[in-house]
């Protein structure tokens, strides 16, 4: 189904096309939402409202947009909701679960087992990109996301996100200046380049 | 291009390939003949490469597979509470107070921990690799579920939740013992877990639980076609 029939579906209330439009979309939704909020069942609950308040406030998309830039910016928006909520509710996290962060969690006890120290250094890099992320603010972070991982071109997201190229070129240099600002050991630097040649 | 401000305009989309030929062509011209910013160049460049090591953990197939019953039966619930026809006032405070919804919540709480059992139960040392487990991916799955328990169980007060507070404390547990696994293929482990939720009779107070729900209308799953599999023991 390309985007005009889901469109046409949609507008229709077409259960059919909205199925197939949230097969199609789940994962970038789900994603983006996962790394704007940092934890997997935030994630599902938001990509869930998206999907529900795209289908049932479809009547106010607006004909010759992007389906895809509208669904980014549903998205986008109710991260930053979900972001203001939680930082007037306190959380609460059982100490056995907080305890329990072991070298395995990053994705890594098979490389454990068999290389400890790889795994080390791999935890290692994980949590230094995670809290460069932290410190990056959820615009910039969500322009760099949709940039980086999404590989959306520039004018797309400012189109997705509302906003002029301008604004979009600066967020990302921002966000990218950040993230240097504070990955910035040129050893642990120097040593991803060599991996990576 | 003979002006690093430009230069530095132009940086973003030189990083992620959006310039022009002519435009890149002035770009590479500056770097060639300015150090500070080739330097500044390199290490945004460097710093890009970095984070395409970053890891994101996919939930699996049994999360995507189950993605859109979960989200029908959200969407059900919801109308559901729609049809109740709440006060204008409820409705307001609902909105500004955004009140989450627990007996959603649990419900997806208890669905989500469902599936990540099912997954452990069924896995068969014998036949199956111990990497197919993806343990590490389940210990990280059932420590969010395990961290959102306390503030589901609190919520369910009323005197008609209880059993569903029970069972929500039993599955909280169970994420804790998961999150709680020792690193690597810690299958020991793996195995007091399946023998706990055995002897407790976990999948039988959410089977329960379901057809509770379905009678007091509350859930309407209608057969959903991407349904988990019941553990293996179950099916002889």
């Amino acid at each position: 189904m390309d985007e005009n029939a889901f469109i046409e579906g949609m507008a229709r209330g077409d259960e059919k096309a909205f199925r197939e439009f949230v097969e199609r979309y789940k994962k970038k939704v789900y994603f983006l939402a996962l790394d704007m909020v940092g934890n997997s069942v935030d994630a599902e609950d938001i990509s869930q409202e998206v999907f529900l308040k795209v289908f049932r406030s479809f009547s106010t998309f607006r004909k010759g947009a992007k389906l895809g830039s509208w669904l980014y910016r549903v998205t986008y928006n109710a991260c930053i909701d979900h972001i203001r909520r939680r930082a007037s509710v306190p959380e609460v996290v059982a100490d056995e679960v907080l305890e329990s962060r072991s070298l395995a969690d990053a994705g890594l006890a098979g490389v454990a087992a068999s290389d400890p120290a790889r795994a080390a250094e791999s935890k290692l890099l994980q949590e230094r990109i995670a809290r460069a992320l932290d410190k990056v603010s959820p615009q910039e972070k969500a322009v760099f996301l949709l940039r980086h991982y999404d590989d959306l071109m520039l004018k797309d997201i400012a189109s997705s996100l509302g906003l002029s190229i301008g604004s979009v070129k600066s967020y990302l240099f921002r966000a990218v200046r950040k993230l240097q600002k504070e990955l910035g050991n040129p050893a642990l630097i120097s040593g991803a380049e060599a991996s990576h040649e | 291009m003979n002006d690093c401000r430009t230069c530095k305009d132009r940086m973003i989309e030189a990083l992620y390939g959006e310039l022009g030929p002519a435009d890149k062509e002035r770009f590479d011209q500056h770097l060639s003949t300015c150090p500070e910013c080739a330097s500044e160049y390199s290490l945004l460049g460097a710093t890009i490469r970095l984070m395409d090591k970053r890891e994101r953990p996919d939930p699996g197939p049994e999360f995507w597979e189950g993605y859109w019953d979960r989200l029908s039966r959200r969407r059900i619930w919801e109308e559901i509470g729609e049809d109740d026809r709440p006060s204008f006032a409820a409705r307001l405070v609902r909105v500004f107070s955004r009140l989450p919804r627990w007996p959603y919540q649990a419900e997806n709480f208890i669905e989500r921990s469902k599936v990540l059992l099912l997954g452990l139960v069924n896995y068969d040392p014998v036949t199956e690799d111990a990497y197919a487990l993806d343990l590490d991916r389940k210990k990280t799955m059932s420590r969010e579920l395990a961290a959102q328990a306390p503030a589901i169980r609190g919520a369910l007060n009323d005197r008609g939740q209880k059993r569903l507070r029970g069972l929500v404390s039993d599955l909280e547990v169970n994420m804790m013992q998961i999150a709680n696994l020792g690193a690597g293929q810690d299958l020991e482990g793996v195995e007091l877990i399946k023998q706990g939720v055995d002897s407790r009779g976990i999948f039988l107070k959410i089977d329960l639980d379901r057809m509770g729900r379905d009678a007091r209308g509350q859930v309407n799953p209608a057969s959903p076609p991407g349904e988990a599999k019941l553990p293996k023991k179950n099916k002889t």
